[in-house]
């Protein structure tokens, strides 16, 4: 049987967040849009001003106590909402199949949701992929609510192209 | 307007009194005025703290531009950088105001612009933000800039 534990990622972890984030792209069908390095992941979170924050999840193996790898992560950072202020974003949530229905994700909701609370954080926002069905169905049964449908909000995006002409303008 | 009548800054410190008129006026524009529960003393910590969570441009006009309840501050956007664990960071634009009797002077082509060059300069991948879905003068607003942008472009 395998235990698990949740903890801040330190910046030993880079390596090991790179590989989920890639092993996630792969399994999305994209692994080649992943242009992040190693290096891009230490200096914006480890950095003076950290660009995001991120859990990671380290199961360890009964049998050999002294091994432990890493099998999930969690990645957020704080938003501004000016009607009610800071928000906790949750970007990326990622935990390997073989570990996934273990408690892992749970556990997770529960520490971003009282890292919101100590933060003074009104709630917590995420974007979810209308056709992942199992993620609505999950998020829903938790409590979320969808702000598209209830709100009629829509993310829209300039993208590299647009920002150089406008900046040029 | 003239682009010399118009002044875009750094929101200040001692901006918080506009910005907070100006997040009440967009708040009874999108009929959510009793939603906004935030102060100005809150806007000061979390804006000028340790670690800002919000960024803002302002954009005020000279006196003789003053609205008729004497505001220099006629507009303002609010922003702050996000993170997408594939491409790295992100300017996200969370507010973009400008007061209805300054709208179609440029203004917010200006912010636009001041925003973009931000994005480019802080090595930002694209910039984000929402639209209600209702908004219709604000999702034409966007498309117009798209499309001009693209003729820009052609034109070159």
């Amino acid at each position: 049987m395998n235990c698990f534990r949740i903890r801040p990622a330190t910046p030993q972890d880079c390596p090991e967040i790179l590989h989920l984030i890639k092993e996630r792209a792969a399994y999305e069908h994209t692994p080649n849009a992943v242009t992040l390095t190693e290096e891009d992941l230490l200096q914006d979170g480890f950095g003076e001003h950290p660009f995001y924050y991120c859990l990671v999840a380290e199961v360890q193996n009964e049998e050999q106590i002294e091994r432990s790898y890493t099998v999930g992560y969690a990645m957020y950072y704080f938003t501004y909402d000016p009607r009610i202020g800071k928000l906790l974003y949750l970007e990326d949530f990622y935990i390997m199949e073989p570990y996934q229905g273990l408690g892992i994700g749970s556990e997770i909701l529960k520490i971003l949701s009282q890292t919101a609370l100590e933060t003074n954080c009104s709630c917590m926002q995420f974007l979810v992929v209308i056709w992942n069905q199992p993620s609505v169905e999950y998020y829903m049964r938790c409590g979320a609510s969808d702000l598209s449908t209830e709100e009629g909000w829509h993310l829209f995006r300039f993208n590299e192209e647009t920002l150089l002409r406008m900046a040029a303008e | 307007m003239k682009k010399q009548l118009l002044l875009l800054f750094t929101h200040r410190g001692l901006d918080c009194p506009d910005l907070l008129r100006l997040i009440k006026e967009l708040a009874k524009y999108e009929d959510m005025e009793d939603q906004v529960v935030l102060t100005e003393k809150e806007l000061l910590e979390d804006g000028f703290g340790e670690h800002p969570f919000y960024h803002c441009l302002v954009a005020e006009v000279p006196k003789e531009q003053w609205s008729s309840e004497e505001h220099s501050i006629v507009g303002f956007a609010m922003y702050y950088f996000t993170y997408d664990p594939w491409i790295g960071k992100l300017l996200y634009l969370e507010d973009f105001y400008v007061m209805a009797e300054y709208r179609g002077l440029g203004i917010g082509s200006e912010i636009l612009k001041n925003l973009s060059q931000l994005a480019v300069k802080c090595r930002c991948s694209s910039m984000h933000f929402l639209v209600a879905e209702w908004n219709e003068p604000s999702i034409r607003l966007f498309k117009i800039d798209k499309k001009h942008l693209l003729k820009m472009a052609t034109e070159e």
